[in-house]
């Protein structure tokens, strides 16, 4: 059950229009929003979920890039 | 209490995403709570994928890697990651670790101690020395290619080493060592930062060095106005961002550069100042040019022919030849295996590099050519260290009787041990191996049974022949070999690897390998010690002594052979120290051990000023390399000729080697996915990546899906000359190839492309063309 957090570059003045389609890709929060980017934290519950969800974002009208930062997987067995 | 936990971790990810989001945005770093609060103990580690060299932290805990953050104060990725640098801990415990040495019985591999391995390739090479051979890697850390490089050229007196960076990064060398008289770009990831315009030559960043593209990006994001071109053979994650896509019918990249510098000299809008001063002109006979009979040469490439030839449109043409005649304008040309992989490799590196020298557009800020490297130590390792079959540290080669002494020198070999005759490059290394005339080989870090291209030629007898492997996971490679050793694993072990803009990186073993897996250099030092202990001569130094002779503090010998000590010393500084004394000569200078311990890396050259170790960002350029002469603004010091200029050549389009015909009527280019690293060895192990990427496909063009009765998923037969596979077809999928071509991934070993694709070279550097050869496609 692995916890990441990512940063979503939008395009200029994208960034709300964004927020509100990632709010609906499931096990994703969204912490910030700022004018060109999005924090998002996923907290998925197999491990395999969280990089099908991450590519759920890129394919977001407005969506840049998306940059992972943070990727705990301690309790994750491969 | 789980929930506090998993509460406390999601505190810790949205502080390190607002630390990086300010890092980004040149912000002060303050991180709330602070990472060490999470109960795991952080070091700085380089993701161990590709050439851009991103800084990880890592988190360990009980002996394990439970985490992976970007590192906010590596300057390199400023804390992003790729969906490749975040796994790179997971990658670590695949439940098929391999674990013990195994032996070749019968049909079997069967387990056997490190010491009947040891003594069985010990004796192996004993037999035949001169005809052993090491394939290795540009994924090597720089203390494993030197160990590897002293053992063969200075131990066995032959020179059959070659690494796997032979197949991405070679024409980029030769490239270098041509124009500039040696190797290494003169920019850095700096350049990212300040030009306004970015052309990639066949190059897919957003996915192959996604953190760099993500830079760019961000400045874009932060309003910036960047204009980027995209000038490729197909449509990729990067088009999606570019500003222009022109798209050229495969191999005319060599046209359209011509082109470029036709349309500056025909309008005069080349740097006049920069050209008389920093350039010179030769033609392929390297016979000296007058400018205007390099502008004769050109004169085939004008729009109308180059239009013609490349497909590109003549205001495609116009333009690209009016960005570059823009005085005003920052350009930054990149490229990777696009270009590299080519049978004129060399001249295409040539050519990008005479439309900068001819702009003037070379080591200002945000306008200079930039070469990618594909591994993360292709370029610390391959070519800093040169593991490859004709070199000697330090940009050094064999056949220079003063350099083989230099090195003899330091490694205090006996006059006369290196051998001054090349050894055999990648692709003949192999031929030689299937036909015999090479008796064995031991691959290190590296996958050749799916890498290598035309496969079933090159791997002809490989089962027949003497093979050592060492690996951390089963590999088609593993499975054809006589021995296979287990490996440690990226920070299972100390490292050093050197990045794509000559930052070299150091970091330290955070936990133990698993079963008995050992690093890959003790593996070399312990065969090299049988040998010695077999009185095998070159294992000897000039005293008498190990050839890998090491001393404590004290004087006393560490017996850096014996697994129980080795383990317990770090024989990184060691090599590296000892390595170090040979990277003064062509200014690769770089600094003692320590030094690299303290920092998030250097770039070479680095020099001691004042007491304190500077790196340098811009090779050549004055005030910033050190080497610069005195009252000069651009030094091409190591120019060939001693002049101090840097050479255009003159270099014409030449047709690729196999073209798509009546019977084999498709193009067919190979790469890489952003998920999977190379061959899937380490990246199909992470259930995430194995999922989002779980098997190779092929792309095509949904007009030629369309005439050939394909949708998505169907199963497709791609045939070649040399062999034929069926993988399902992907419409529409992730790029786009241009019409009449297809596009296959590599790192799917139930799918070996390799056995369709061409072992056609640039004759130059002997790399590979996997990019372009002609196929039959039809519904299977
Ligand atoms: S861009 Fe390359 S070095 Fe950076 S995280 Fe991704 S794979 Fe690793």
């Amino acid at each position: 059950m692995p916890i990441t957090s990512l940063i979503i570059g939008t395009a200029p003045g994208e960034s709300a229009n964004v927020a509100q389609q990632l709010a609906d890709v499931p096990y994703v929060t969204i912490t910030d929003v700022k004018e060109d980017s999005i924090i998002v934290i996923t907290d998925t519950p197999q491990s395999e979920d969280d990089k099908t969800c991450w590519d759920a974002f890129t394919g977001i009208p407005g969506v840049v890039s998306s940059d992972v930062i943070y990727h705990n997987f301690e309790d994750v067995e491969q | 209490m789980l929930n506090t936990r998993r509460e406390f971790l999601k505190q810790v990810a949205r502080a390190s995403a607002l630390a990086a989001l300010s890092s980004q945005m040149g912000l002060v770093y303050a991180m709330d709570p602070p990472l060490e609060q999470d109960g795991l103990s952080w070091q700085k580690a380089p993701c161990r994928f590709c050439g851009t060299g991103c800084g990880t932290m890592v988190g360990t805990k009980n002996g394990r890697v439970m985490a992976v953050q970007g590192d906010l104060q590596n300057p390199v990725n400023k804390g992003l990651l790729c969906a490749k640098g975040y796994h790179a801990g997971a990658a670590l415990y695949g439940r098929d670790r391999l674990t013990t040495p195994l032996m070749r019985k019968g049909n079997k591999q069967v387990p056997i101690s490190w010491d009947e391995a040891i003594d069985a390739i010990a004796k192996q090479i004993a037999k035949d020395p001169s005809n052993f051979s090491i394939y290795g890697s540009g994924q090597w850390t720089i203390p494993e290619g030197y160990t590897a490089m002293k053992f063969i050229k200075g131990g066995l007196g032959n020179n059959h080493i070659d690494p796997n960076a032979r197949l991405c990064m070679a024409s980029a060398v030769v490239g270098f060592i041509t124009t500039f008289g040696v190797d290494e770009p003169s920019g850095c990831y700096d350049d990212l930062d300040e030009c306004d315009t970015v052309i990639t030559w066949g190059n897919n960043w957003a996915e192959m060095h996604p953190v760099l593209f993500s830079r760019v990006m961000n400045r874009r994001n932060n309003g910036e106005k960047i204009n980027y071109i995209d000038l490729a053979t197909r449509q990729t994650r990067s088009t999606k961002a570019a500003d222009h896509y022109m798209e050229f019918v495969p191999q005319t990249d060599l046209a359209i550069a011509n082109c470029i510098c036709y349309q500056l000299l025909e309008k005069g809008t080349y740097d006049k100042d920069f050209v008389a001063k920093h350039v010179r002109f030769k033609d392929n006979e390297k016979k000296d040019l007058s400018i205007e009979e390099y502008k004769a040469f050109l004169a085939e490439y004008n729009i109308e022919n180059t239009s013609k030839l490349s497909g590109l449109s003549k205001e495609q043409l116009k333009y690209l030849g009016d960005i570059f005649g823009d005085k005003n304008k920052k350009v930054l040309s990149l490229w990777c295996m696009g270009m590299n992989q080519h049978t004129r490799g060399t001249w295409i590196n040539n050519l990008v590099y005479n439309v900068h020298l001819l702009s003037g557009k070379f080591g200002k800020p945000g306008s200079t050519p930039f070469s990618l490297t594909g591994q993360p130590s292709a370029c610390g390792t391959c070519r800093e260290v040169g593991t490859l079959a004709h070199a000697l540290p330090g940009g050094r080669v064999v056949k220079n009787a003063e350099h083989r002494k230099q090195v003899e020198d330091v490694w205090q070999c006996k006059p006369g041990s290196i051998n001054a005759k090349p050894g055999f490059h990648t692709i003949s290394m192999f031929e030689a191996f299937a036909k015999g005339d090479l008796s064995s080989m031991w691959v290190q870090v590296t996958n050749p049974a799916q890498s290598i291209p035309n496969l079933h030629k090159n791997l002809a007898n490989s089962d027949k022949r003497f093979l050592v492997v060492s690996d951390v996971y089963p590999t088609v490679t593993t499975r054809l070999a006589n021995i296979v050793l287990p490996s440690a694993l990226w920070v299972e072990k100390n490292g050093v690897v050197g990045n794509s803009e000559r930052r070299t990186q150091q970091w330290f073993k955070m936990v133990d390998p698993p079963g008995d897996a050992r690093d890959d250099v003790w593996q070399m030092l312990a065969v090299a010690h049988k040998l010695y202990e077999m009185g095998f001569a070159g294992m000897k130094n000039r005293n008498g002594k190990f050839l890998f002779h090491m001393e404590d503090e004290n004087g006393k010998e560490i017996k850096s052979w014996d697994w129980n000590v080795y383990k317990t010393i770090n024989t990184d500084k060691i090599l590296f120290d000892e390595y170090r004394q040979l990277t003064l000569l062509k200014h690769k200078d770089i600094a003692p051990y320590d030094e690299y311990v303290k920092t998030r890396g250097m770039r070479w050259p680095v020099t001691e000023q004042n007491g304190r170790w500077v790196e340098t960002k811009r090779r050549f350029v004055a005030n910033d390399d050190p080497y610069v002469a005195e009252g000069r603004d651009i030094d091409i010091y190591m120019a060939k000729a001693g002049d101090k200029k840097a050479i255009a050549w003159a270099r014409p389009y030449n047709a690729p080697p196999e073209v798509p015909d009546a019977k084999f009527p498709f193009w067919l280019c190979t790469g890489r996915v952003i998920e999977h690293w190379h061959t899937g060895t380490m990246t199909g192990r992470v259930k995430e990546l194995k999922r989002a990427m779980p098997h190779a496909y092929v792309e095509l063009h949904p007009e030629d899906a369309r005439e050939l009765g394909i949708t998505d998923g169907d199963m497709v037969k791609i045939k070649s000359r040399r062999g034929s596979i069926i993988l399902p077809a992907w419409v529409l999928g992730r790029g786009k190839p241009a019409k009449g071509s297809v596009f296959v991934p590599f790192f799917d070993e139930t799918k070996l492309i390799n056995e369709v694709t061409l072992d056609a070279y640039c004759p130059m550097s002997k790399e590979p063309d996997y990019k372009k050869c002609a196929v039959l496609v039809e519904k299977a």
